[in-house]
């Protein structure tokens, strides 16, 4: 349908055409586009009085009455100023061919690297696009460049991001405050007030011309069919390699983005040293083969950019205690038996010892779970249950920092024998919990430190029982925490200086945190490079206007210089495949003792 | 990506900067009430008035809009037409394009500004909008044409080359998404559910395979270019003279 013009009522009234002026709830609009949606025509208004004076809005037709003002178009004489006014207005909007019309509006600072991506897509180089910047390199003003320039030439309308529960008030309040796009959050109860507003038959989804919405709410089983019903010009995905692998997650987004016109994957981390989970990233709403569909990918580091990095990595060896090193021997004791039963629980052990290094206490906690399902009656059911989404109806909850089910495959047959074994593993991580060696170091750091401080872990009674044993006030930031409470805890560490956040990586990701602080620690490493950058992005992003500082603590004799040999390995590997950072010593590892 | 790209998006955040720097608070609404009105004139008295050396400012834009209307893309051309010889051969055009690349720079601020200390309410009366349509000749607009072939040019590869990749992707999603014959449903005698369901789902197939439909048409209607007539949008003249 070809919506030149519209009528608003034939009989009465002249159409109102693109340039017309025109009345609409009581104030005086211009026209500067019409076009059809759903039956129906979004015009674009332009204010031409206080208090909308300057203002754009956009409105759909026929839901809101746009009443035309005759007047003829004639020639006159104007003061000074406004000639002036106009002229300058003229001079400035005078774009080239192939150039951004809508980057000058933006409340941004104009960088270089920022407008490639839009450039790229207004010359037609492609309609997918992989931002995979270093963290911290402006991904999120890039999208926003990208989504203002395709709807100033008119060629999407809706626009949906798909990003982590904890970035999507930050998503919507960067695309309001410096693109002027109003995009709405989208979740249950937000899509169910604007179902009760709507005939019965009509899909919410479709009335949203921006939305942003969690990829774990979008991806249940009764919301996906609903979303994907609505055709999205363009998607973006945040924090991209979270839908890379074979998952639920990775099919949700595919198939909202397979039928999109634009595509823009988001991630500062897009390798982690695994092939084949960078090719199924490359993958995402991809149609035909590489030829027909090409990815335009952008991997830009801060030197690239023009931006020296000014980050100094510090690995700082912590000595265990010996309450500590009693866990360390006794979980290999246990490990050593299940392998002798079963060789090839290797990987399942893995995340006992992930725990193990997190803290004591977060090991302590799984044992006691797995001794508590040893004591249950024999065929009482003692697995895992499915988690309803009942209690987090709009997906504000990130499950990730959840301390992990026992692992399937780690056990012995005789459950005598793994409770004699598994016994001492609780005692002594009890023991150990009470006086943690890398709390104490993290206590002497922060005394040291003396400043705002992000602390990093990676489970959810790690953080807790930190917060507990802390010798500094500190804030909380994890998966668990609704919507409200997140804006909360954010809120008290920016504005109060000193201040320490205690968060794990599943609440963290994504977080601007530059403006108050420089400095990260990483509690234990990570066992996946992107992760640890991820970690450092929080405050090592531009506009930081300090050397930022990362510490890594690592125990001694537990195997962790072990773990840091492997993710050497990995970052390598990364490197190697796409230009990886290295969040290892990208300009000094000085392994100190505390 | 490419080393162009690098050196365009230099050039671009130059360009960009120029234009920030020349924009002040109430600017967009001045344009927005110019583009619905009509050409405006301002008088130019004193210093502009002689730089001017008896010649009248014409800014025009030329522009392309697209199949549904829209502006795609736009060009000021200025034009120093001499007030006493009016004939349209007689256009200063090698001067006024100069002009008009000089425009953007601090040139434009040296119009502007001189034009806001040289007016004066008495003057505005002397002026008849009305002569301006002397001026209305197609012989400017075919002048104005021939001095932008280049661009319009330019024009036609960057629309060429962003259309093709957007109708490329529609077509390839349209094909992607051609419908399924849908596997047949037994009916209930009474519980019609399934029957219901089946033709939910139907309907939610058809009415996505409208929209894609659809989208592919205007991703083909925003490649077909129509050159619109160049657009008077703002006169100078000096004082006293018409």
């Amino acid at each position: 349908m070809l919506v030149e013009k519209i009528t608003t009522d034939p009989a009465e009234a002249p159409p109102v055409t693109r340039g017309a002026i025109v009345r609409m709830r009581r104030a005086q609009w211009r026209v500067v586009d019409i076009r059809p949606f759903d039956g129906c025509a979004i015009v674009t208004l332009a204010g031409l009085a206080p208090p909308h004076a300057g203002l754009e809005r956009r409105v759909l037709t026929p839901f809101d009455t746009i009443e035309p003002i005759e007047r003829t178009r004639r020639a006159r004489i104007v003061k000074a100023g406004a000639w002036t006014r106009a002229c300058r207005a003229l001079v400035a909007g005078d774009t080239p061919p192939a150039s951004l019309r809508s980057a000058a509006r933006a409340r941004i600072d104009l960088l270089a690297h920022q407008l490639e991506p839009a450039l790229a897509i207004v010359r037609g180089l492609g309609c997918r696009v992989l931002l995979a910047d270093e963290v911290g390199l402006g991904k999120t003003i890039q999208a926003g460049l990208i989504a203002s320039e395709l709807r100033e030439r008119g060629a999407i309308d809706r626009l949906l991001v798909l990003a982590p529960a904890g970035l999507r008030e930050q998503w919507v309040a960067e695309l309001h405050g410096r693109f002027a796009i109003e995009a709405t959050l989208v979740d249950a109860h937000s899509l169910r007030r604007i179902a009760s507003t709507l005939p019965i038959d009509l899909n919410p989804w479709t009335t949203l011309s921006a939305a942003v919405a969690s990829i774990d709410y979008v991806k249940r089983p009764e919301v996906l069919p609903l979303a994907a019903r609505c055709l999205w010009d363009l998607i973006v995905v945040d924090e991209a390699h979270a839908s890379a692998a074979d998952s639920d997650r990775r099919a949700a987004v595919h198939a909202l983005c397979a039928r999109a016109s634009y595509v823009l994957l988001l991630t500062a981390t897009p390798h982690n040293g695994d092939e084949r989970a960078f090719e199924s990233l490359c993958a995402i709403g991809s149609i035909g083969d590489e030829r027909d569909d090409p990815l335009l990918v952008f991997r830009r580091t801060r030197h690239d950019a023009g931006l020296a990095a000014r980050r100094r990595v510090h690995a700082l060896r912590v000595r265990s205690s010996p309450d500590e090193q009693r866990v360390h021997r006794a979980l290999a004791r246990y490990s050593q038996a299940v392998r002798a039963e079963r060789g090839d629980a290797c990987l399942a052990l893995a995340v006992l010892h992930k725990r193990a290094l997190s803290s004591a206490w977060a090991l302590a906690e799984s044992i006691d779970r797995r001794l508590a399902m040893l004591a249950a009656p024999a065929g009482a059911d003692a697995g895992e249950q499915l988690t309803l989404p009942m209690f987090d109806v709009n997906g504000d909850f990130t499950p990730e920092d959840d301390a992990p089910a026992w692992p399937e495959g780690v056990g012995l047959a005789d459950a005598d024998r793994e409770r004699r074994l598994l016994g001492p593993i609780a005692g002594a991580a009890r023991a150990a919990a009470a006086r943690e060696s890398k709390v104490a170091a993290l206590n002497r750091l922060l005394r040291r430190i003396g400043e705002s401080v992000v602390v990093f872990t990676e489970y959810r009674d790690t953080l807790q029982h930190l917060r507990a044993l802390l010798q500094r006030p500190s804030i909380a930031l994890h998966g668990g925490l609704t919507r409200e409470e997140r804006a909360c805890a954010l809120n008290a560490f920016i504005h109060r200086p000193g201040s320490v956040l205690l968060a794990t990586d599943a609440a963290g990701e994504g977080l601007n945190l530059h403006h108050s602080c420089r400095t990260v620690i990483n509690l234990e490493l990570p066992w996946n490079p992107m992760r640890l950058e991820q970690r450092i992005g929080r405050v090592d992003r531009i506009g930081q206007a300090h050397t930022v500082h990362a510490f890594h603590l690592i125990a001694d004799g537990a195997g962790e210089l072990r773990i840091l040999r492997r993710l050497r390995e990995r970052i390598d590997a990364a490197k190697a495949a796409i230009g990886a950072p290295d969040p290892l010593g990208i300009v000094e590892v000085a392994i100190d003792e505390l | 990506m490419n080393s162009d790209l690098g050196a365009a998006a230099v050039a671009e955040v130059e360009r960009l900067t120029a234009a920030r720097t020349l924009m002040r608070d109430g600017d967009t609404l001045a344009l927005t009430r110019l583009e619905t009105e009509g050409p405006w004139i301002g008088i130019a008295r004193s210093k502009l008035k002689r730089r001017l050396g008896g010649r009248r400012l014409e800014i025009w834009r030329v522009g392309y809009e697209d199949a549904s209307g829209g502006l795609v893309e736009s060009r000021l051309v200025v034009l120093a037409i001499h007030e006493r010889e009016r004939s349209p051969e007689r256009l200063a055009l090698r001067e006024s394009l100069a002009l008009s690349e000089r425009l953007a720079e601090p040139v434009a601020e040296s119009i502007a500004t001189p034009v806001a200390r040289a007016f004066q309410a008495s003057e505005i009366r002397a002026f008849q909008a009305s002569e301006l349509r002397a001026f209305q000749a197609s012989e400017i607009q075919a002048v104005i044409d021939s001095a932008m072939v280049e661009w319009r040019d330019a024009v036609a590869r960057a629309v060429a080359s962003f259309a093709s990749a957007r109708l490329a992707r529609e077509t390839a999603i349209a094909a992607s998404a051609a419908p399924v014959r849908s596997a047949p449903i037994q009916t209930g005698l009474f519980d019609r559910r399934e029957e219901h369901a089946h033709a939910a789902l139907e309907e939610g197939r058809r009415s996505v395979s409208e929209a894609l439909a659809e989208r592919k048409a205007s991703a083909q209607r925003a490649a077909a270019l129509v050159a619109t007539a160049p657009k008077l949008l703002l006169v100078i003249a000096g004082a006293g003279r018409t």
